[in-house]
């Protein structure tokens, strides 16, 4: 044992002290690993992703009443403003799209798509933004610490902060989660355009408008599906879905590309300390070589 | 004794002068900035939550890199012969990573409730484990340093205790500073949607991790040279050269990892035709990654100490062009929205917290023992007297 104190500087932390610590530490890493694991697992907790609340949007529909904006303000209790985005007091907000040359025009309803795995719930440090078991993704407004990470994170520029106020808050869409008749907005639509259901009716619905009238809807698709892990807001449309301001994203979803890095977290910490500690016990021996060389120019 | 601290006063270089009215001018924002609220005091909006407070983050936690590599090298690979450098660069690191603190706190919107980072976990955020690495890590920063506090004063009793859990303290911060490192990579990876496809890969955490090493060496081999100016201080010349000889490699894989990242996803094509955002690439490329390793390729660069300078200028620069990239002028506008410029508070409080570093540094490089190490080295018998511990 004595051997293996450094001869040149004499350092004693012993290789008993040493082990001691680096397995205190591990075990410590391992018991984050498993509870990681836990939080993973409760989070999709719940209804069975068919009946998730969600909302059905026919953009081929709509007729850009705008109805919808005031019922939303109305229930949310949010300011007039005039505005052309998302903001802290617009939680949803119809936009037109007409193509350059004016053949071609569509509406979209902007407001919360309520990811099924929501990256602004994955980024959220303090966990102020969660996906409820029914599928709303909701905000606890005493918990945000204004990071904005799910500003950044979100692939639909969704969250909005109130830059207005000195202590702001991050506001957006609820989906009307506890209310019991359901979303104001969809409840005030006066052609059906929007309609409130459950998830896996609502994709049959869609389905079943695209079966009787092929070829009207873009790609025959439903939006929201599949795209980005698939959200509780779908949406249906005559034009490309770009054209209407939905990014492309895939059928994975963002938070699973991040969690192939955070997941290696804890390995990753276990695996440094234990490789520094190996080469710091191996390379004891070789030290007074390296002094006396004076290394590697 | 009043006599005494005015005589002091007078003493200090004038440009101390300057930094203190820079860190007063700086905190003064700052409170109001905290007063009343980020709205009225930074451009921040919806298109662009993150501004230059962050770019300024990643940058110095990247330059702030320097400490820990040189701690695992020093501690873990037993290269003794660079311990005079562990003192100044593990005080640039801790005051670095004060500054980041400090502008992190700026940046919550709800400063308020900074503390909620401990009580409410996420632990699937990459933004959460960030920042405990940090505050973490700071602390490490804080232990590596308690010898040059202590020595000279009464409580330096305590420095044996300390150093007996130097190594392991440094393995746990060596750990956590290559997860926070690569994890501030990883932070970027969700932004696929806005993050300019040169920058955005999902080997970000792997890319920020390596350019952490090279900008940490060159911070150590630039900060020799400047304070030599300021100091009259420096590293022997052998040992830069020695740090200088680790730059070609890492530079090195971290080019041939980006290209072959852009060549696999098959987006090497952006690599001229993407206007701005090429010049910004190919400048990043070029400056911090090409120009330095042909210089510390070469013998004589290594040898002179002001071709080292003017070469780890070059790689600090390059990354903290990464990092700004990465953070702010490759976020791509969105339609309509005007681009994102720096309120002047925003430059006004971080010029402030900047100078307060350098005030920082040279008041503890003019009172306490930071260099004490620089005379020793030619000895190396006692070189290593930090880790010493009672047999
Ligand atoms: S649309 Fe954005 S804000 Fe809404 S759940 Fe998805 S990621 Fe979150
Ligand atoms: S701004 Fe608030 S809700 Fe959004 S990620 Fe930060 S702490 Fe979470
Ligand atoms: S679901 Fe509720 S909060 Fe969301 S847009 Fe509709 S009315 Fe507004």
């Amino acid at each position: 044992m004595n051997n293996n104190s450094c001869q040149t500087c004499g350092t004693d932390v012993s290789r008993r002290d040493f082990l001691k610590i680096a397995g205190a530490s591990t075990c410590g890493i391992a018991v984050a690993a498993l509870t990681s694991g836990e939080a993973l697992a409760s989070s999709n907790e719940g209804l069975p992703l068919e009946e998730h609340k969600a909302m059905l949007y026919d953009s081929t529909v709509c007729i850009g009443c705008k109805q919808c904006e005031a019922a939303c303000k109305l229930d949310n209790n949010l300011a007039e403003e005039d505005v052309n985005d998302l903001s802290g007091n617009t939680f949803t907000i119809i936009k037109e799209y007409i193509s350059e040359d004016g053949t071609e025009s569509a509406f979209r309803k902007y407001q919360c798509m309520h990811c099924v795995e929501p990256s602004c719930v994955a980024s959220c440090p303090v966990a102020a933004l969660t996906k409820l078991g029914d599928g709303p993704v909701v905000y606890d407004e005493d918990v945000c610490i204004g990071c904005r990470y799910c500003m950044q994170a979100c692939p639909y520029g969704v969250p909005a902060y109130d830059w207005s106020q000195a202590y702001p808050l991050i506001r957006k869409c609820d989906l009307c989660y506890d209310r019991p008749e359901g979303p104001a907005c969809a409840e005030t639509c006066p052609k059906g355009a929007l309609i409130y259901g459950k998830r896996g009716e609502l994709i049959q619905m869609a389905k079943e408008r695209i079966a009787l009238n092929p070829d009207k809807y873009y790609e025959n698709r439903v939006f929201g599906e599949h795209d980005g892990g698939g959200t509780s807001f779908l949406i249906l449309a005559a034009v490309p879905f770009e054209k209407i301001g939905l990014p492309p994203l895939g059928n994975e979803s963002l938070p699973s590309h991040t969690h192939t890095a955070t997941s290696v977290v804890p390995g990753l910490f276990a695996g440094v300390a234990g490789l520094m500690s190996s080469i710091y016990i191996r390379t004891k021996d070789n030290e007074d070589d390296d002094l006396h060389e004076g290394g590697t120019t | 004794m009043q006599k005494k601290i005015i005589d002091e006063l007078r003493d200090m270089p004038k440009f101390v002068y300057v930094l203190a009215m820079l860190v007063a001018f700086g905190g003064a924002v700052g409170i109001y900035r905290l007063y009343a609220g980020l709205g009225a005091t930074t451009n921040l909006s919806k298109a662009y939550p993150w501004g230059i407070w962050i770019s300024f983050d990643l940058s110095t936690v990247a330059l702030s890199g320097g400490a820990f590599t040189l701690a695992a090298l020093v501690y873990v690979f037993h290269m003794h012969n660079l311990h005079a450098a562990v003192r100044p660069t593990v005080l640039a690191g801790l005051l670095g990573y004060t500054s980041v603190l400090i502008i992190l706190f700026m940046d919550l919107g709800r400063w308020d409730r900074a503390y909620h980072f401990l009580i409410y976990p996420n632990l699937n955020s990459a933004l959460f484990e960030v920042s405990w690495c940090i505050a973490l890590y700071s602390s490490i920063l804080v232990y590596e340093l308690s010898p040059v506090l202590l020595q000279n004063t009464k409580w330096k009793g305590a420095i044996p205790v300390l150093e007996k859990y130097t190594v392991p303290m440094v393995i746990a911060g060596v750990s956590l500073s290559t997860l926070h490192q690569s994890s501030l990579g990883t932070l970027f990876i969700v932004m696929s949607a806005r993050l300019h496809p040169l920058w955005h890969s999902m080997l970000l955490p792997i890319f920020f991790l390596i350019s952490s090493l090279a900008s940490g060496l060159a911070l150590i081999i630039a900060g020799a040279t400047v304070s030599r100016w300021v100091f009259k201080r420096s590293l022997p010349q052998k040992l830069i050269a020695k740090l200088g000889w680790f730059l070609p490699w890492i530079l090195g894989v971290y080019l041939v990892l980006k290209l072959g990242e852009l060549e696999v996803t098959d987006e090497l094509h952006y690599l001229f035709t993407s206007g701005k955002y090429s010049v910004l690439f190919i400048s990043e490329l070029v400056f911090g990654m090409i120009i330095p390793i042909i210089m510390f390729s070469r013998k004589e660069v290594r040898h002179s100490r002001n071709a080292s300078m003017i070469g780890a200028f070059f790689v600090m620069a390059g990354v903290v062009l990464n990092r700004f990239n990465a953070s702010w002028f490759a976020i791509q506008p969105l339609q309509g929205v005007e681009a994102y410029k720096p309120h002047w508070m925003e430059v006004a409080i971080l010029v402030g917290v900047a100078s307060g570093v350098f005030l920082a540094y040279t008041l503890i490089g003019r009172y306490f023992p930071l260099f004490d190490e620089t005379i020793k080295i030619d000895e190396p018998k006692h070189a290593p007297k930090l880790i010493a511990a009672t047999e």
